[in-house]
């Protein structure tokens, strides 16, 4: 029935959505119980804004959004009212060892600009995945500490036209960490762009070896909600979400995102081909022709939206 | 599926498959029996069709609706109804889903409480004439002491956010861009308590 809502879909958007509630960022997780709380609200918040039931792509992106938003939120309140930045930390994140005060961090004074003495602390827990990032990518040495040195100024930077630093975006300290990740890697770009060739690469520096071997401190570079090469599908919605039909966000959310079905199961069903324009009648092979053509180009438009 | 499409769109597929990060380690706890059943509510409504009934002029309907002697037995329940129902009813907190509430009268007003505003958008805010004065405040940072349903304007964070009469946070907005639109975005968020 159009507009309306199958448990299933729901089912698959409260799964996706008690998961994001759990660990809203990397390196955060809340209880089970705070974490259906938070789904549930969520769901629930986002249904208000439809009278009618929109694609499921939709529904889940918004759920989503919201239940992240949601979460971080209450972990950073949570965190204000006890004065612990630790609470709801994962302890098993041991990228470093303890989070920084966030509202001290984002404390700004007019004159002084970001002046608490939170930042001493900073470079401390930045420095080991900054240059491990731009290790990878063949900056190393004095120029590896140039760069980082420029993107610790980034994070304080006033924005043109906003007025806003980035260090003012997160919410929840965890975000600090994937925010200059994405600083890093521009930075990165920015470097080479300015040596102008790929050859000068200096064989010196940290060895990242050191960083990860030490058996009681051994470094997580890999931060997966870093990678801007690796986007939400919230993310990936709100970037693309005008270039996609309603049809062709309902396709590829069920073959790829959810992969709750494969194109045969697609084939066999006519009230979906009907919708996604098939009229009733056509030959299998006509069907798979039409759906596949539906499907690559939904994920050109995706691959061109996208931003990297 | 990959394996059918070109070879340069394998990399958002693979973006695409990996999106919703969830790891398997963790596994999601039962989704709530009576969310479904609510937004079933909200979404599944069968459109009602229209009975096909032999033509019968509206004055012969309503002599025979009247003549019926359960018209009178209902009109008297009615009576009884109207007289005895507004003392019956008392106004019930509702589940968290904010669609379901019952709306009921209540004398507690709700506070807006601006964090950190500028002295120029507390003046205009109190000026639109959108608000009662009475209802607006304004303080220096976030007052875990404070009571009753708000709406908390946080300059600091850029964030409007709706505390219910039990202190739970029901929801939670951006601040607008336009300033012009800051009226409106309190009253929407006003709306939703």
């Amino acid at each position: 029935m159009e507009g309306s809502i199958q448990k299933e879909q729901l089912q698959r958007c409260w799964n996706v959505c008690w998961h994001r509630a759990l660990r809203p960022v990397e390196g955060v997780l809340v209880s089970e119980e705070l974490a259906k709380l938070i789904a549930e609200r969520s769901i629930r918040n986002v249904s208000l804004d439809y009278d009618e039931f929109p694609t499921e792509a939709e529904f889940t992106a918004r759920a989503l959004d919201e239940t992240s938003q949601s979460a971080r939120k209450l972990v950073s309140e949570e965190r204000r009212k006890l004065k612990d930045p630790q609470i709801h930390h994962d302890s098993e994140d041991r990228r470093y060892d303890r989070n920084l005060d966030l509202d001290r961090l984002q404390r700004h004074d007019s004159e002084k600009g970001f002046f608490d003495s939170e930042w001493n602390h900073l470079p401390k827990i930045l420095r080991p995945l900054a240059l491990a990032t731009l290790s990878r990518k063949g900056i190393k040495g004095a120029d590896a500490e140039d760069v980082f040195s420029d993107t610790l100024v980034e994070l304080v930077r006033e924005r043109e036209g906003s007025g806003h630093s980035p260090i003012l975006d997160p919410t929840v300290f965890e975000e600090i960490i994937p925010l200059h990740a994405r600083i890093v890697s521009f930075r990165s770009v920015d470097w080479y762009r300015r040596r102008g060739a790929l050859k000068n690469q200096p064989n010196t520096g940290d060895s990242l070896n050191a960083l990860t071997d030490n058996p009681d401190h051994a470094m997580q570079f890999e931060d997966r909600s870093a990678d801007p090469g690796n986007p939400t599908f919230e993310r990936i919605y709100k970037e693309c979400e005008e270039a996609l039909s309603a049809e062709e966000w309902e396709l590829i959310f069920i073959l790829y995102v959810t992969q709750s079905a494969t194109i045969q199961d697609l084939i066999g069903d006519d009230a979906f081909c009907e919708k996604i324009g098939i009229k009733p009648g056509v030959s299998g092979s006509t069907r798979r022709r039409v759906i596949s053509e539906r499907v690559e180009d939904a994920l050109e438009k995706i691959k061109e939206n996208l931003i990297n | 599926m990959k394996r059918e499409l070109p070879e340069n769109l394998h990399s958002t597929c693979d973006l695409l498959a990996g999106s919703l990060q969830m790891r398997s380690s963790d596994q999601a706890s039962q989704m709530p029996g009576e969310l479904f059943d609510d937004l079933a509510l909200r979404f599944n409504r069968v459109p009602a069709k229209a009975a096909s009934a032999p033509s019968v002029s509206w004055f012969e309907k309503l002599q025979s609706f009247i003549a019926r002697p359960a018209f009178g037995v209902a009109a008297f329940a009615m009576i009884i109804l109207a007289l005895t129902l507004p003392s019956m009813m008392s106004p019930t907190q509702g589940s968290g889903f904010r669609g379901a509430n019952p709306i009921s009268p209540t004398s507690e007003a709700v506070h807006i409480v601006l964090i950190h505003a500028p002295s120029e958008i507390l003046r205009d805010l109190e000026n639109s004439g959108d608000f009662e004065k009475g209802a607006i405040s304004a303080v220096e940072r976030v007052d875990d002491t404070l009571q009753g349903a708000r709406v908390m304007v946080n300059f600091e964070t850029s964030e409007i956010t709706v505390v219910n009469g039990n202190g739970e946070t029901t929801f939670t907005t951006s601040l607008p861009e336009d300033p012009n639109g800051l009226s409106s975005a309190i009253a929407s968020a006003v709306s939703r308590l």
